[in-house]
């Protein structure tokens, strides 16, 4: 598996002779790419080694090397049991949807309860557009082999890899779970109004609003040892409602997260051990925004920066990464 | 390390998060709070939650090494 910042001609090429891969970068080069073993997604902003940057003139391509065979469709909102179905018995998944799409929405709140999801690794992101252009154009995915693209289902790459090797699929979340109160939902979704704030029912823009709550930090919480966060994308507290980046879940509790004093120096702690420079790795564009990571480099993972991410489930202001590896010696 | 048989307490234990093993594995992790959160809102019952548990470790191998952990919680 390796990473490239390419040329819309060099990513051509490499399809052209074959390659399995994963793109991401503007809606105009994406177009122009020929058919092929590819899926590929929308971004216009890149975690390169050097830091991060928004081109528009290069695509970000991880090729598969790896890859026995691949599968590649555009599923959409109903066919989303078939991201599990289809995949090989050895191997792993890719994903691409678009921001705000129904695909996205829909397997954010169903997507962690498909049978057997957990069995095999779900790796991906959420198509984004420059930031200065939300209001004028659509985030959209890519089917390479298809040569079809939409702004509305999610895009898979299901790759089948050799039995001696195997997939490493992990998340870095720079945030924790904060000291503050306690937040639960008893109807989870995007949008919500009324929660439990310590058990007590509360309308949740209004306690932002009042409490002076800092929503750039998400709300965080503790899956089994695994931080998730849910970002805030909007507090409307003239209407009390609160919208966010991925559904709240009821059953759930939450908190605010605790701030992150150094984002560039956090990466760098969390890349120590692995071989980031190796793997494919989203990073959220709120991190990027919040933490000012523009020309900032983030310990070594590389990769596109998206409006949200996934490892088996929906994530948001996570980097999460994929890597492969040859099997241990003692577990062939 | 042999895997718990499915009708070993520990399974239960663990969906119903009166048992809190230091799990390793993102996708075991994310398992288990599915499972707890589908107990909690009585999406399932305790039984088909564990059963789904052993079913994820017999299942795969990726999984086994936080097999310690859960035999140990």
């Amino acid at each position: 598996m390796k990473n490239a910042f390419l040329t819309v001609e060099a990513v051509g090429a490499m399809i052209t002779s074959g390659a399995t891969l994963f793109i991401s970068g503007p809606e105009a080069l994406l177009r122009q790419l020929p058919r092929g073993k590819w899926i590929g997604g929308t971004t216009a902003y890149f975690i390169l080694e050097d830091g991060g940057v928004s081109r528009e003139d290069r695509l970000f391509c991880t090729c598969f090397d790896e890859a026995m065979d691949v599968r590649t469709a555009i599923l959409s909102s109903d066919q989303l049991s078939g991201l599990v179905e289809r995949r090989y018995d050895h191997g792993f998944t890719c994903v691409m949807a678009p921001a705000f799409s129904g695909a996205l929405q829909r397997y954010a709140v169903e997507g962690p309860g498909l049978p057997g999801l957990y069995d095999q690794p779900v790796f991906g992101c959420v198509a984004g557009v420059r930031l200065d252009r939300v209001d004028t154009e659509m985030p959209k995915v890519f089917d390479g082999a298809a040569g079809t693209f939409s702004h509305d289902g999610l895009a898979a790459l299901w790759v089948e890899l050799p039995e001696t090797i195997e997939v490493d699929l992990d998340i870095v979340n720079l945030f924790t779970v904060g000291v503050g109160s306690e937040f639960s939902f008893a109807e989870g979704g995007f949008e919500v109004a009324e929660c439990l704030v310590d058990g007590r029912p509360t309308n949740l823009a209004r306690h932002i609003e009042e409490q002076g709550l800092d929503t750039r930090l998400p709300l965080v919480a503790d899956y089994a040892g695994a931080m998730i966060n849910v970002s805030f994308q909007a507090v409307d507290a003239d209407n009390g409602r609160v919208r966010f980046y991925a559904p709240v879940v009821p059953g759930v509790i939450y908190r605010l997260a605790r701030p992150v004093a150094d984002y560039a120096l956090a990466y760098v702690d969390a890349a120590k051990g692995r071989s980031a420079a190796g793997m494919l790795s989203c990073n959220c564009i709120l991190n990027y925004l919040y933490a000012e990571l523009e020309g900032c480099s983030t310990g070594g993972f590389v990769g596109p920066v998206t409006f949200g991410e996934f490892a088996y489930i929906l994530l948001n202001q996570t980097l999460s990464c994929l890597s492969l590896r040859d099997v241990p010696a003692e577990h062939k | 390390m042999d895997i718990p048989p499915a009708n070993n307490i520990l399974w239960s234990r663990i969906v119903a998060g009166t048992s809190n093993p230091d799990i390793s594995t993102l996708a075991t992790r994310l398992l288990i709070t599915r499972l707890r959160i589908s107990v909690s809102n009585q999406e399932t019952n305790l039984l088909n939650a564990a059963l789904e548990l052993h079913r994820f470790f017999v299942k795969n191998k990726f999984a086994h090494r936080d097999l310690s952990a859960i035999m140990g919680a």
